[in-house]
């Protein structure tokens, strides 16, 4: 709890669901767990912005979701990557490398720093 | 799915979440929860803990369940489109794989559609539409009423009083249609045209686009003749150019063109001409030579108009001699302009508006059973769709997807029809049907195509459909259709029974039409317009102002005339046979207190060879009868029989009155009768000729200035033959003079204009009826041979002759078109009397019709079942007992 954690962007938690989705289907608990330890918890997940975004998302196509059992018995919606998920993912992944370097660019160039 | 959730600890969650959106995050909870415990949290405070990060559990399962319905919401939405995307493509695809039935389906509709769309088209371009003027409601007619009750149009001073005796109206107007003959262009042209008085513009509200209108000052007598014109005359008979400040000569006077209004304002009936009509003569009470429209304010009501004229004018009356009260006014009539101009057109149109949709529904009856037959054939094909978990409703909906496909490609090729028959009818009703170029294709009319569309496909398609989905049982599976074919024939039957008595009332309608209008081509109009071809001249004053010079002109072109190779006769009418001619008071005797009325003729003796009017006592006008000589009058063997009963007509005085200006002469000039004349149908060909009178047009051509027409018979029958040459020796006479040549025989089929096209297009509707029902009765009977096939095979293998087989069918098709035949009868008789006013000599019950046309019906049965059955009786009846 040393670190302090990121309030996230706007916007960015639909392509974090698409990517941690995309690593196979999940439920909402799981899908907050593993993008607090991908980001060694410097993202601080809202569970409550959490469910209405995989709902727009499902509204969408991006993702479809079933009634599932976790390994521990427990009942739970998994959610798994469309086709269209898929595509939009690809989409955000380079919109995003190319925002990050340009940002980069910017931010690291001599003249600031 | 609306119900109360609770989280896991038992906080009420938001009374509308969804049950799903409380699982979920009942789920998140719990898992988080394990997490927690797992860590070695205790499980009540790890339950708190779970709560607690999901942060405002209400407004979360809220939110969710908002997303999760409109999810929902478009689902169903797609899921509908889809279906209803799958029923089209599923009926495009089953309409192509009969493409037989398709076309035939098609055509039907299009005839249906386009026949009703083309009427509508013609009900609201001449019946719906307001007038093209501004407030068009304030627009009155105003006729004068004698006391007989007789209508008539307005005398001169009456008009002007009126505007007086009443405070009703904002603009009051008199005018007088004439054809005015216009030189100054390239050529002498003849345009419609109207004679105007001061408020003309204003009761009609229309504005110059060049120029100016005419002002009060120009509606005084002896001024400089101003007038006013259409952009039509403007640009195409003045050729271009600035029309403002040209000088004109219209019928032989010089006008000044002080303004141009635009084309699409033709009142009256297509005028482009308009000139001032104050004369300053102060004219008689029972000259009725103007027609009067008003424009009546908000501020007073048509009633309070009529009743405050009916009163000045039975004063005037009460004041009136007894002579003079037959031709005066003792009342009015105030009624709205647009009820005047559509006048006699609306019961025809209504009563084709009624018979396109008798087509309408034949057509419907037709597809209705032609449907219900293919319905017999699917009837595997829906059994298997219903078997797999096809649900009723949903079999309906697709047999009407169906059928609305099939009528919406039905309807787009009725609006093209209907534009194509559109044309036909403004040819056909051309004079006949007023306001006829204001009929289009608009979106009123789209919208009711679409409408019609509508109501045929659920009309035609919702009975097979219903029967359809019935069917899709599982016994039809085993029985393959045959189970409900007994109850299916008496469907037929029906429709049948409908299709025939209503083909038969049209066929009833037209058939009293046809009669009557055999029976008056075949009247003797008392002349023979078969080989005339003629030509009209108005001369004018301006360049003819000598009644000599008039006289002179025409003694040169008779003879040249004459001369041309190929015709037998020629002669000058100042008017025609079957059209309408004026009529005035005749005195008799030498006394110009003695006399009758008769129509009235100025003519030359070569003008009853020309017409073959037989001359029946004495003789006609020839060289003794000089302009300095005595007058000779002709006239007709019933002028002589009403005013010298057992008399004999010769040489008895006879003067027109009021109709030239020899009445005026004082003394009054009479003329002595020398011959008599065969009677002719002037006013119309089914009207008996009446006393008529004929002046030498040498002697008396007072009235020829205004337009006389050349009459040449042709030797060979054929009158166009001595068209050309006849145009070339007018022009050669006068080249100022415009030609236009006609022929006696179509000016006798334009008198019956109406006629012909309540004929043509009844006629065509009924036609259109019979093939209908000949081709659904011919799909029954087919239908039920293919279906019998077996039984036939039976009969015929177990030795019946195919004739009798081929009776048996025949009888049982017949059966619904006779009781069809019944019921069209008694419908026909019920309502051919709305085409009463249109017949000629023959009772709406006329039996020969409804004989004739239920034969020709019957007919048209017989043959559309014999070939089927015919065909269905030629099998091997081996074969025909395998057949399924």
């Amino acid at each position: 709890m040393a670190k302090e954690s990121l309030e996230l962007l706007k916007g960015t938690l639909d392509v974090l669901i698409l990517k941690t989705l995309s690593r196979g289907a999940l439920h909402g608990y799981g899908v907050s767990r593993w993008l607090e330890e991908a980001t060694d918890e410097a993202f601080q997940v809202d569970e409550g912005a959490l469910y209405p975004a995989l709902r727009r998302l499902e509204k969408k196509g991006m993702v479809e979701a079933e009634w599932g059992r976790t390994d521990t018995g427990r009942e739970a919606k998994f959610y798994r990557l469309t086709a269209d998920g898929e595509a939009e993912l690809a989409r955000s992944l380079s919109t995003w490398s190319r925002y990050v370097e340009a940002m980069g660019r910017v931010l690291g160039s001599p003249a600031t720093g | 799915m609306k119900r109360e959730g609770r989280t896991p600890s038992g906080r009420v969650v938001g009374g509308a979440a969804d049950e799903d959106v409380v699982r979920e995050l009942r789920s998140h909870v719990t898992l988080r929860e394990d997490a927690l415990v797992g860590a070695g949290w205790d499980r009540a405070e790890a339950r708190a803990e779970a709560e607690r990060s999901l942060g405002d559990l209400e407004a979360v399962a809220r939110e969710c369940t908002e997303i999760a319905k409109s999810h929902q919401r478009a689902v169903r939405r797609s899921r509908m489109f889809e279906t209803m995307g799958q029923d089209i493509r599923y009926g495009v695809r089953s309409l192509l794989a009969s493409p037989g039935f398709t076309v035939v389906a098609l055509i039907t509709l299009a005839l249906g559609i386009g026949a009703n769309t083309a009427i509508f088209s013609v009900v609201n371009g001449v019946l719906l539409r307001p007038l093209p003027y501004p407030d068009p409601d304030e627009l009155y007619w105003i006729d004068e009423v004698a006391q007989s009750g007789r209508s008539m149009t307005v005398a001169w001073p009456n008009f002007e009083d009126w505007q007086r005796e009443s405070d009703g109206f904002r603009a009051l107007t008199a005018y007088s249609p004439r054809t005015a003959t216009i030189l100054g262009g390239a050529e002498p042209v003849q345009v419609p045209s109207a004679n105007v008085s001061e408020q003309f513009w204003q009761v009609f509200g229309v504005q110059a686009t060049q120029g100016r209108l005419t002002l009060p000052e120009d509606h005084v007598p002896d001024v400089a003749p101003v007038a006013v014109v259409s952009d039509f005359v403007a640009e195409e008979v003045l050729g271009g150019g600035s029309a403002i400040g040209r000088s004109i000569d219209i019928s032989g006077r010089g006008y000044e063109i002080v303004g141009v209004v635009d084309r699409s304002f033709d009142f009256p009936a297509g005028a482009q001409v308009w000139v001032t009509a104050e004369t300053g003569d102060p004219g008689s009470r029972t000259a009725h030579n103007y027609r009067v429209v008003g424009r009546i304010g908000p501020g007073s009501t048509p009633q309070a108009v009529e009743q405050q004229l009916d009163a000045f004018q039975e004063r005037i009356a009460a004041g009136a001699s007894a002579s003079d009260l037959a031709y005066l006014a003792t009342g009015v009539n105030v009624v709205p302009l647009r009820e005047e101009l559509v006048g006699d057109a609306r019961t025809p149109l209504l009563i084709l508006l009624g018979a396109a949709g008798f087509v309408l529904l034949v057509a419907c009856t037709n597809l209705a059973s032609t449907l219900l037959a293919r319905g017999t054939v699917r009837a595997r094909e829906l059994a298997v769709r219903s078997a797999l978990g096809g649900t009723k409703s949903r079999l309906v909906r697709q047999l009407l997807t169906e059928s609305l496909v099939l009528a919406t490609v039905g309807a787009a090729a009725g609006v093209a029809l209907a534009a194509l028959i559109l044309r036909v009818l403004r040819r056909l009703g051309e004079g006949a049907i007023p306001r006829l170029e204001n009929v289009s294709v608009d979106g009123w009319v789209l919208l009711f195509a679409l409408a019609i569309a509508g109501l045929t496909a659920v009309a035609f398609g919702l009975l097979p459909a219903l029967r359809g989905a019935e069917g899709g049982q599982a016994d039809t599976l085993r029985a393959s259709g045959r189970a409900n074919a007994g109850r299916r024939g008496r469907t037929w039957d029906i429709l049948v029974v409908v299709e025939v008595a209503l083909a038969l009332v049209l066929l009833v309608g037209s058939g009293l039409l046809i009669r009557s209008f055999a029976t008056l081509l075949s009247e003797d109009g008392g002349f023979d317009p078969s080989d005339v071809a003629m030509a009209t001249v108005a001369l004018g004053t301006t360049r003819y102002p000598e009644l000599a010079d008039h006289v002179l002109y025409w003694d040169r072109l008779l003879a040249e005339a004459e001369r041309v190779p190929g015709v037998s006769s020629v002669g000058l009418l100042t008017n025609l046979p079957v059209t309408s001619v004026p009529n005035g008071r005749v005195a008799l005797n030498g006394d110009p207190n003695d006399y009758g009325d008769a129509l009235y003729l100025v003519a030359s003796e070569g003008a009853f060879g020309a017409l073959d009017i037989p001359l029946i006592r004495g003789r006609l006008f020839d060289e003794r009868d000089g302009p300095g000589a005595p007058h000779a009058v002709v006239v007709s063997e019933s002028f002589a029989k009403e005013y010298w009963p057992d008399e004999d007509p010769i040489g008895r005085l006879v003067s027109g009155g009021g109709m030239d200006n020899y009445w005026e002469a004082d003394p009054v000039v009479f003329g002595t009768v020398v011959g008599t004349v065969g009677e002719v149908r002037y006013s119309e060909l089914g009207r008996p000729g009446g006393p008529t009178v004929y002046w030498n047009y040498r002697q008396r051509p007072f009235r020829t200035r205004f337009g006389a027409t050349l009459l040449a018979e042709s030797v060979t029958g054929d009158p166009s033959l001595v068209a050309q040459p006849l145009r070339s020796i007018v022009r050669q006479a006068d080249d100022q003079v415009p030609v236009q040549i006609r022929y006696m025989k179509d000016v006798v089929l334009d008198s019956l204009g109406d006629r012909t096209f309540m004929l043509f297009v009844l006629g065509g509707f009924a036609a259109l009826a019979l093939i209908l029902a000949a081709v659904g009765i011919y799909g029954v009977v087919a239908y039920s041979v293919a279906q019998r096939t077996r039984e036939m095979g039976v009969r015929l293998a177990l030795g019946a002759q195919p004739d009798s087989v081929r009776g048996l069918v025949l009888k049982g098709a017949l059966r619904p078109v006779v009781i069809g035949l019944v019921l069209g009868v008694l419908g026909g008789r019920l309502l051919s009397g709305v085409v009463e006013g249109f017949l000629y000599e023959v009772e709406p019950s006329d039996p020969l019709t409804f004989v004739g046309v239920s034969l020709l019906l019957l007919l048209a049965a017989l043959v559309a079942s014999w070939v089927p059955a015919f065909r269905g009786t030629r099998v091997d009846p081996i074969i025909a007992m395998r057949a399924e």
